[in-house]
């Protein structure tokens, strides 16, 4: 019975790609449970959630991105959330907006932009993800610190109030889940079907009649959205405005996006693999804040960062089983016996 | 010549800093509407945002109310800790929220912590112990800590220089939590935190006016910044150009960012030292960074011209042995001290004593060449880079900490 339902524990780990983060998510509240019990209480999920949400989306707006391929890592993504949260906290008061509606608007709306703005460059000019994000991320990283020189301004009350939360029951647990509820449904859709096969391969893709150009740009679009919610969500957990703290997201983002399984040849990245992964990150740096690393913290936490991401994408090499046929051509070599049942 | 005129109209002032202004107006304005046009954006208004009408600075006693002079960004009312009560008696649980721990400032700060302050005070039976964690400069990271050492039972918290308003959401959280939330090094806009600071602008404007007398009044100086968007960094800034405005003949040369750190400063002084062959007169440098600005001298084969030295041992060293290189000189952050104080404010607020104002300040120290004997050990050389400590009675004396709280007492004699 527990087998058969949809998303039983069972068919996570069937989920070849999905192996990895879920056994590392597994591992990691049980540490937390023994070591940091205070997260599975009301304060502890609401600071749980309202911390990981931003890393959430920002990999969620990455991922389709990623599908789209080849080495498509959206490096812009930090820098472009820090400029939609100027944008939202010292921006539209300006212009005497600051409802819900108007700064969902304006984030969306921003995101979309800039994202279109790059996956145009991408798909006409035919020039790497890479570069163009690159160049987009020194732009706008320099361009925020131009705008905006030091951080001040206070975001609108409704939002500024979720970095203070004490509950999960509020817009910071909705916002996300309507998110995810959006993603489930794009990621059905034919259009969405088009986007992995370009992925996959655009040959095969533009032989079957899929249009490349706007697809591409379609990938963007999606990844526009989610950038916005992103940084709405980021801009509720710093209640003000900031030129560089959104930065680090873009490392923290490609970091989850590939503990959560997306192959970066394009083609493969799962919406709920990308939301586990970051649900790790955030989860590895609370399980490291329960350790009082004294004076040798800031050495001790990067050193553990570094190594758990190392061990685990080993891990899920082995797990996925994407090693195996190396590691049986290898064992032939040195005069072994290949594993069973792998050609 | 032209950059200076641009420069000095911009202190006088701010709002009209020419292409920055239009940049920062531009751009905000087409952000608001997604790319379109709008004009009349003004955003430093956001960094005056804290300027005081209920600043109970008066009430204080006359010998602390100049330790506030030039003070904008903090909050100057009543404490909201005055009647604090501590969710439970001592032993204390301490968290240290640091930010970063990457420069020899924060060492000495956290060595001073681990090895000095908690022993002391767990002897005493007040504090059981001190968690630390480490944000490598990730805000978001930082806020998921103070939130986490909050749920762990923390019965007070500390962070030293911390965002402006960032982490204003995770200081609320403390705060209605009961935990005592100490912002070290201020500069925090929310009233939820008590602050402790030295007056850095003051510093700067006292190291300012030193090094211009020295200058005989006349020349060109070169602004070694710290990191040019931290509070702290533009409050010294602040000071160094009030300072030097007062000398109509001294004009500044240029500003350059040492990031706090002694090998970026030295980069970004012998970078400007290339593109500028004319003769500098004086170089009013943020610490750390003083150090630097000295080597790219040496190593750029320039005079070593008179400095704002800040604290770092090798300046001081330099001074000691060429006792007309600087007249005098003010520190405004010794590490340990700073420490010192922010502990001593935090436990004297846990015992209940009341804190009177938002935002405790502190004066600089005067460094003069007769102090070098006692500050620097035998054998200190002109590389060394750590710090000098000041005693800390003369840097922040028990009587003068007095008078900053309704019922003052000695926090090693007191009790829960």
């Amino acid at each position: 019975m527990v087998a058969d339902a949809k998303w039983s524990a069972g068919r996570l780990i069937r989920q070849r790609s999905l192996r990895t983060p879920v056994i590392l998510l597994v591992i990691l509240l049980v540490i937390a449970a023994f070591h940091g019990p205070h997260l599975f209480t009301s304060d502890g999920l609401a600071g749980g959630l309202v911390g990981a949400a931003p890393l959430m989306l920002a990999t969620l707006a990455m991922t389709p991105i990623a599908i789209a391929g080849p080495a498509g890592v959206d490096l812009s993504i930090g820098p472009a959330m820090t400029l939609i949260n100027i944008a939202i906290v010292m921006g539209l008061p300006e212009i005497g907006l600051s409802s819900p509606l108007a700064v969902f608007a304006c984030a969306i709306g921003l995101g979309v932009l800039l994202q279109v703005v790059m996956g145009t460059l991408i798909a006409v000019l035919r020039v790497s993800t890479v570069v163009v994000t690159l160049a987009v991320y020194l732009v706008l990283d320099g361009m925020n610190s131009v705008i905006l020189p030091q951080s001040g301004g206070t975001a609108p009350d409704w939002l500024a109030s979720w970095g203070s939360a004490s509950t999960i029951f509020s817009l910071v647990l909705y916002v996300p889940l309507a998110a995810f509820v959006l993603w489930a449904l794009v990621s059905r859709t034919t259009f969405f079907r088009n986007i992995r096969l370009m992925g996959a391969n655009d040959r095969t893709a533009f032989v079957s009649g899929i249009p490349l150009i706007p697809t591409r740009i379609g990938a963007h679009v999606v990844a526009g959205v989610f950038v916005g919610i992103a940084s709405v969500m980021y801009t509720g957990l710093i209640g003000s405005a900031d030129p560089t703290a959104g930065t680090p997201y873009t490392l923290s983002a490609v970091t989850a996006l590939i503990i959560g399984g997306a192959s970066l040849g394009g083609g493969h990245a799962k919406g709920l693999g990308s939301v586990l992964g970051a649900i790790d990150i955030w989860l590895i740096s609370y399980v490291l804040s329960t350790f009082n690393f004294g004076l040798d913290a800031s050495y001790w936490v990067q050193f553990t960062t570094g190594a758990v991401l190392v061990a685990s994408l080993i891990a899920g090499g082995l797990l996925t089983g994407s090693s195996r046929p190396r590691l049986a051509r290898w064992r032939k070599r040195r005069g072994g016996q290949a594993e069973p049942g792998v050609s | 010549m032209k950059k200076t005129e641009v420069f000095q109209s911009a202190e006088t002032v701010p709002n009209s800093d020419g292409r920055r202004a239009f940049l920062q107006k531009g751009g905000l304005a087409s952000l608001a509407v997604g790319g379109s046009m709008l004009g009349l954006l003004d955003v430093p208004r956001a960094f005056a945002d804290t300027a005081d009408a209920t600043s109970v600075v008066p009430s204080l006693p006359p010998e602390v109310q100049k330790y506030y002079e030039m003070v904008t960004t903090t909050p100057l009312g009543p404490s909201i800790y005055r009647d604090f009560k501590p969710k439970k008696s001592a032993p204390w649980l301490i968290g240290y929220a640091s930010s970063f721990g990457g420069n020899t400032w924060r060492i000495g700060a956290r060595t001073e912590l681990q090895e000095v302050l908690l022993p002391k005070y767990k002897a005493a039976g007040l504090v059981k112990d001190v968690i630390t964690t480490e944000a490598n400069l990730d805000l978001s990271k930082q806020i998921q800590q103070i939130r986490q050492l909050v749920d762990q039972g923390c019965d007070a918290i500390i962070t030293i220089g911390a965002a402006h308003t960032a982490l204003n959401g995770a200081i609320k959280y403390a705060y209605d939590h009961g935990v005592l939330f100490v912002a070290l090094q201020g500069g925090v806009s929310s009233p939820y935190a008590l602050q402790v600071s030295g007056n850095y602008a003051l510093c700067g404007k006292l190291q300012a006016q030193a090094l211009g007398k020295r200058m005989g009044g006349k020349g060109k100086v070169l602004i070694v910044q710290g990191i040019p968007q931290a509070q702290a960094s533009n409050d010294f800034q602040k000071g160094h150009e009030a300072g030097l405005k007062e000398y109509p003949d001294i004009k500044i040369a240029g500003t350059v960012a040492g990031n706090w750190v002694d090998s970026v400063a030295k980069t970004a002084v012998l970078q400007f030292l290339a593109t500028h062959p004319a003769a500098i007169g004086g170089i009013a440098a943020q610490s750390p960074g003083d150090l630097g600005a000295m080597s790219a001298l040496q190593q750029a084969g320039r005079p070593i011209v008179p400095i704002t030295a800040g604290g770092e041992m090798g300046p001081l060293a330099y001074w000691r042995d060429n006792p007309e290189w600087i007249d005098l000189t003010y520190q405004g952050w010794p590490p340990g001290n700073e420490m010192q104080e922010g502990w001593e404010v935090m436990l004297r607020t846990l015992q209940g004593q009341g804190p009177k104002i938002a935002s405790i300040m502190i004066g600089p120290g005067p460094i003069t060449h007769g102090d070098l004997a006692t500050f620097l050990p035998p054998g200190t050389t002109t590389s060394s880079n750590e710090w000098v400590s000041p005693p800390y009675q003369s840097w922040f004396p028990t009587k003068t900490m007095d008078m900053y709280f309704e019922r003052p007492a000695d926090p090693l004699q007191g009790k829960g």
